[in-house]
């Protein structure tokens, strides 16, 4: 549905010098997917959001969403956008926002009131809605922003750092929204420095840095792959009976640091516990992602 | 193309405009109101007495004060919209909507010349119950201005992101060089420079006439309606094909 191939663009410097904003990334996002697109700041991620919503054109190869230039996509039907930093005119008022964006987003006027309701109720605004956004605080402007973004049924989804400045019940509520916007028309795209939240919401995370693609990680593939992690472990008793099970384990109290792929942890901690361990914990020390993402951007 | 959201989002743009609208009225009240009514006080006159000084003292008043306000609410009224909503980011959201930028813009430079020629022939109206001014001319005058003023600021805020700047230099440049060069005094080269920036300083001989009541010549006003034309529809390709956001 969405296909970036080959895409580069640079901007000009005031002394005429060439920066590479974006270089040969390619990737394609199939309607049905989340994808999320991970990186430090500076590596692109906006860039790359303003062509998909074409806002910028590519300078080398193509980006195209559903066979077309992204700017025709966005003219024909529109794409769902949550932006890094809520770009409304502050002297807006929640409801009126939401009223005028709901005209753009092409929702027809007998239904408008609805779906403005709709959205207020989704994401607990209504106390603010004859407010001005200025007297919002930052999370309840990503609220609004969030709410706009939901006004119409769209195939195009992008959220940019969509938690930015929600609290953790919004945080998690956002996550159940994320979740009622899957759908096998519609594809997703979201942009964040939260990897955690990107692993929990995604199917796949495009790592990028420097303006490139670095990795595209399959984040189910990433959590069940074979490959050496780091654990912690917590074991009430017997701990040292868990340590001699893994080269190089590191004993701190009842806490266990080790190294081993999934299946050689399931072997010493079967042996441990036959020994008498008692685990009541076992946890990677980082996530697949966040193991993914270092590697990704450190071994550039 | 799907006109829908922009006929559905015109009574936003309308309602943003008319926020504007009041500023050349204020500007009008304070420059010609005020001290109209502070010299009727001192020649012991009512403003509506028909006296015949002071009635002189209005229509002096009236050409110049009119068209510096006409001029400062048009630039008020019809510059800055995309070079501000650019800078703000506002772009970005606008127009993730099935919205084309180039005919939104469209429709508010519409919007704004519409309500300005509307509310600001009032003015006219109300004067001539002080003493007599054209008001077909005001409004011609106002139409002109705001016309050209909105075109040029719209391709100025196209091309570069210190519209204000920009604009403020362009257009006394060009007032100074034409003032400068009318009637072909001057070098050539200074002629050939003031002869291609926008026409200035014919838009305000227009806009002096008509205010004062008098004709005018239409071979310098189709030069300035086509530098008009030209200007718009410049900015508004612009503003399609060119990156909406830096």
């Amino acid at each position: 549905m969405i296909a970036l191939r080959t895409v580069g663009k640079s901007y000009r410097s005031l002394f005429g010098a060439d920066v590479r904003a974006v270089h040969g990334v390619t990737l394609e996002v199939q309607a049905g997917e989340v994808v999320g697109i991970a990186g430090p700041n500076g590596a692109g991620k906006s860039t790359l959001i303003a062509m998909l919503l074409g806002l910028l054109a590519a300078d080398e190869g193509e980006v195209t969403i559903d066979g077309v230039a992204p700017r025709a996509f966005v003219e024909r039907e529109g794409i769902a956008y949550l932006p890094e930093l809520m770009t409304f005119p502050l002297e807006w008022k929640t409801e009126e926002t939401l009223y005028r964006m709901a005209a753009l987003a092409d929702v027809p006027a007998a239904e408008r009131t609805a779906a403005v309701e709709r959205v207020i109720e989704a994401v607990g605004i209504a106390e603010h809605r004859k407010k001005k956004l200025k007297a919002l605080s930052k999370g309840n402007l990503q609220r609004v922003g969030l709410a706009q973004a939901l006004l119409a049924e769209r195939r195009v989804v992008i959220f940019d750092e969509p938690t930015h400045g929600l609290d953790p019940v919004w945080t998690a509520r956002f996550r159940d929204i994320v979740a009622g916007l899957r759908r096998p028309d519609r594809a997703l795209i979201i942009a964040s420095h939260n990897l955690d939240e990107l692993e929990r919401l995604c199917d796949r995370v495009a790592i990028v840095d420097h303006g490139q693609l670095q990795r595209v990680v399959t984040v189910r593939d990433a959590a069940g792959s074979g490959a050496e992690r780091r654990w912690r472990i917590r074991a009430v008793a017997a701990p040292d009976a868990v340590a001699a099970r893994f080269h190089g384990a590191v004993v701190t109290g009842n806490d266990i640091e080790c190294t081993a792929d999934v299946a050689a942890l399931n072997r010493g901690l079967a042996e441990a516990i036959a020994e008498g361990a008692l685990i009541v914990a076992v946890a990677p020390t980082e996530s697949s992602l966040e193991e993914a993402f270092r590697s990704a951007v450190t071994t550039r | 193309m799907n006109l829908r959201p922009l006929v559905a989002y015109l009574p936003w743009q309308a309602r943003d405009v008319a926020l504007k609208v009041f500023a050349p009225f204020l500007l009008f009240f304070v420059m010609a109101g005020l001290p109209l009514w502070g010299m009727a006080s001192e020649i012991d006159v009512s403003i509506f007495s028909r006296d015949a000084r002071f009635q002189e003292i209005a229509l002096r008043l009236w050409p110049g004060t009119a068209e510096l306000c006409i001029t400062i609410g048009s630039i008020l009224l019809m510059s800055g919209s995309f070079a501000l909503d650019r800078e703000k980011q506002h772009v970005r959201i606008l127009f993730a909507n099935q919205v084309p930028p180039a005919m939104f813009y469209l429709q508010r430079f519409a919007v704004g010349l519409g309500l300005f020629a509307l509310s600001f022939t009032l003015v006219p109206v109300m004067f001539s119950q002080i003493v007599t001014v054209p008001v077909l001319g005001t409004l011609l005058a106002l139409l002109l201005t705001a016309f050209f003023i909105g075109s040029l600021a719209l391709l100025i805020g196209a091309c570069t992101q210190r519209d204000g700047l920009v604009f403020i230099a362009v257009y006394l440049v060009s007032n100074i060089l034409q003032g400068l060069t009318q009637g072909g005094m001057g070098p050539n080269w200074l002629r050939g420079f003031a002869w291609i920036l926008p026409p200035v300083k014919q838009l305000s001989d227009f806009s002096g006439a008509w205010l004062g009541g008098r004709t005018v010549e239409p071979t310098d006003l189709v030069l300035v309606l086509g530098y008009g034309v030209g200007m718009l529809v410049s900015a508004l390709v612009l503003i399609k094909r060119a990156p909406l956001v830096r």
